[in-house]
């Protein structure tokens, strides 16, 4: 790993040698390089012969475009998305002191450096050809080549998708319907795809993959903000912003010392990606604040702007069902400069107890109960669990429930795309069993259910979290007279003598299993 | 940048890649060092194209091909591609698509040949499902692309695309994914793998290319 440093940022108020000093000792295989450049062509400094990794981190004043680097980057043979670009500029020109200004840096580079250690390289999968087209048409453009622009797509893993299962939680959350399930495979329409990268925090079990923005390199990256070995402390709120952020906070009025909380920023394709769950999990850290900055509703090119405030809605919910301050989750128009300088300058109230050292790591991912376990976490810093389930309709997590008439046939639990159902045989009798950390209301398993007794409701309720996984139904197993081996459930079997009455094969039905039952015939 | 010129660069690739997978006699890696070296210093507009960190690492690769590399591939290549029980990486697209009715295959990309007016000379000594066949298929339909752009007849520079799309789509890509993998598998950091690596990503990201060409070209018509 190479990172390099602007040596203008030294006069922007950063001291780069002692910054230097502790990137090394932050991470000893990473080389740091102060070179003299303006940071508007920051493709100058690339070269092949003299950078032997692919990984790259470069600490900026200030980036003007990154079309023209990701260019040059893949001409030289390097690929464009392994490498990072940190605007310190912009982000520690917030910070009141030179001391703070260079830690702020220290954590911004620490969180590149991380998300640079996970990077995974994508595949022509995850490349879309987008010509950009001259104003002007002219017989001679028929024959030359458009610039093109490479946009990145996610693709999706399909050894790990739940799609087979009935998972269409991609598909529910892409706002441009570029999402299909075909053959109980998830196939992706490039050519709908804007890259807003919705689908991969909607995933139930991470099975998107989109570089640059992988789930992987947001939680290395939050874990590294906000980790035990975090550099800012604290009272850091993370910033999430898209590509139109850093402008904006690029020309805030500079009251340094007025800004009370150190806002960190994280850039992201579309803050659509912003799940509850990641809010959630970032307070759960130690985030002081989770602040938003969000495109106008009729300038999102992804249209998102109402599901975020949603989402951001549930989370103030949830703050307040804790007794904390709802105010601990901001949006704020991306344009409105007035409304983000003080939505950055308001101070919040802290959490009466610390949060936990986080040595576990951050984990997003919803089959691992991720939501839960942020508002767990949150629960136990506010030492109060909310008596009260929140009905809300942005809920991340669901509860299921049984109407009478269940045979336990276990269609529910093998559809489940998380795991929070499952059916289990023990001996004599088989339990399905439920587990609310990690249901996410997906709605996959009520559909598949013979007898339509199941029942998801879209709510947060904290006593069945704390419960976790226990039991919705039990019922006898009938074994086979021939083998030994299962024949059904005894409810399963009287449903079926409900329906077939006398009918002779019944007294085969109920007496043998199916691999008997053939060699019987 | 002139699509000619793209095309001729796409052939040339193509080529390229088709060659490394033959058998690899000494003159033949000899010839291909050449190619590989003349592409990385002159890579035109492969240059633009997203997989081009990818496709100079396969150069790079080319390149350093020691002088008595040949024996060595030799022993790998038939070891993958040709004696069982170790060839476990049959060569061929049928092996892929319908590995219990090859002679459908065979018939259906003989068919796609036969619809660019090629039919498989009978002295061939390659199936006609074979990937470097396929490659160099490819290699003739790029080349004929860049004639019709040089004539300044893009109707039919079009109908090439058209058909580049529709056999990267209906046949080279289907496969090519489970033949890197499998290859990938048996020959971890080899050059084989490298190179079939390369030919799938070059022949899906080629396909993004073609199709959104064809796309261009059928949009500007339509004005």
């Amino acid at each position: 790993m190479i990172v390099y440093l602007c040596r203008d940022l030294e006069g922007g108020g950063l001291d780069l040698t002692l910054l230097a000093g502790r990137i090394a000792e932050c991470d000893p295989q990473a080389e740091v390089r102060i070179a003299p450049g303006p940071c508007d062509r920051p493709e100058r400094w690339l070269d092949r012969e003299g950078t032997p990794t692919d990984r790259l981190l470069f600490g900026l004043c200030a980036v003007a475009d990154r079309g023209e680097l990701h260019a040059r980057a893949r001409r030289l043979g390097f690929d464009p998305l392994a490498i990072e670009v940190v605007n310190l500029g912009v982000s520690c020109a917030l910070a009141p002191t030179r001391a703070e200004a260079t830690r702020k840096a220290q954590a911004l580079l620490g969180a590149g450096l991380a998300r640079s250690r996970v990077f995974l390289a994508g595949g022509p999968e995850n490349v879309k050809a987008v010509f950009i087209q001259d104003q002007q048409i002219s017989r001679r453009s028929l024959f030359t080549l458009p610039p093109i622009r490479w946009e990145v797509v996610p693709s999706i893993r399909d050894e790990a998708c739940a799609a087979a299962r009935g998972c269409r939680a991609c598909a529910t959350t892409c706002p441009h319907k570029a999402l299909d399930a075909t053959d109980g495979r998830m196939v992706l329409s490039k050519a709908q795809c804007m890259g807003c990268g919705a689908c991969v925090s909607a995933c139930p079990v991470a099975a998107i993959e989109l570089p640059g923005a992988s789930l992987a390199q947001i939680e290395a990256q939050l874990g590294a903000l906000l980790g035990p070995d975090a550099a800012c402390g604290p009272r850091s709120g993370i910033l999430f912003h898209c590509s139109r952020g850093a402008p904006s906070l690029s020309q805030l009025p500079r009251p340094a010392a007025a800004y009370p909380i150190n806002w960190l920023p994280v850039e992201l394709p579309c803050l659509g990606m912003v799940t509850p769950t990641w809010i959630l999990h970032c307070l759960g850290l130690g985030a002081a604040a989770v602040g938003m900055l969000a495109c106008r509703r009729e300038e999102c090119r992804f249209g998102q702007r109402e599901t975020l405030e949603g989402r951001a809605d549930y989370c103030r919910t949830v703050l307040r069902a804790l007794g904390a301050s709802p105010d601990s989750v901001r949006t704020v128009d991306v344009t409105d400069k007035r409304a983000l300088a003080e939505a950055l300058a308001r101070p919040i109230a802290q959490a009466p107890s610390p949060a936990g050292d986080g040595s576990a790591g951050l984990d997003l991912r919803h089959d691992h109960g991720a939501t839960a376990n942020a508002l767990l976490e949150l629960a136990g810093r506010w030492g109060r669990t909310p008596d009260h389930a929140i009905e809300y309709l942005q809920s991340p997590l669901g509860v299921v429930t049984l109407n009478s008439g269940c045979t336990a046939c276990g269609a529910c639990a093998s559809a489940c795309p998380t795991g929070a159902l499952a059916i289990e045989q023990n001996g004599a009798e088989v339990a399905l069993s439920f587990d609310g950390t990690r249901c996410t209301a997906c709605d996959v398993c009520a559909p598949v259910c013979p007898e339509k007794v199941v029942q998801v409701d879209r709510r947060t309720d904290f006593r069945l979290l704390s419960r976790g996984r226990h039991e919705l139904h039990r019922d006898d197993v009938v074994r086979c007279e021939k083998c030994g081996g299962v024949v059904a459930t005894r409810a399963l079997l009287d449903r079926f003598r409900t329906i077939l009455g006398d009918d002779p094969a019944m007294s085969t039905i109920t007496r043998y299993c199916e691999a008997c039952r053939g060699s019987l015939l | 940048m002139r699509l000619a010129d793209l095309a001729r660069y796409r052939q040339a690739a193509y080529r390229l890649l088709g060659e490394a997978l033959r058998h690899p006699e000494s003159e033949r890696l000899a010839t291909l060092r050449v190619v590989a070296e003349e592409l990385r210093e002159r890579p035109g507009p492969l240059a633009g194209l997203a997989v081009f960190p990818q496709w100079l690492e396969l150069l790079r690769g080319v390149v350093e091909l020691a002088d008595g590399a040949a024996p060595g591939l030799d022993e790998t290549y038939v070891r993958l591609f040709v004696v069982s029980p170790d060839g476990i990486c049959p060569p061929v697209g049928s092996h892929y698509l319908a590995p219990d009715a090859p002679a459908s295959v065979m018939a259906e990309i003989e068919g796609e040949y036969a619809r660019a007016g090629l039919v498989l000379s009978a002295e061939a000594t390659e199936p006609p499902d074979h990937i470097a066949v396929a490659l160099d298929f490819m290699a003739y339909l790029c080349a004929a692309e860049a004639d019709s752009w040089g004539q300044k007849a893009p109707a039919e520079a079009a109908t090439q695309l058209d058909l580049e799309a529709r056999f990267l789509e209906r046949y080279l890509c289907r496969w090519l994914p489970a033949f890197a993998e499998l290859i990938a598998n048996c020959d971890a950091d080899g050059f084989y793998a490298r190179v079939t690596e390369a030919t799938r990503n070059f022949a899906a990201h080629d396909l993004e290319i073609v199709t959104a060409l064809a796309a261009r070209f059928r949009g500007e018509e339509a004005r």
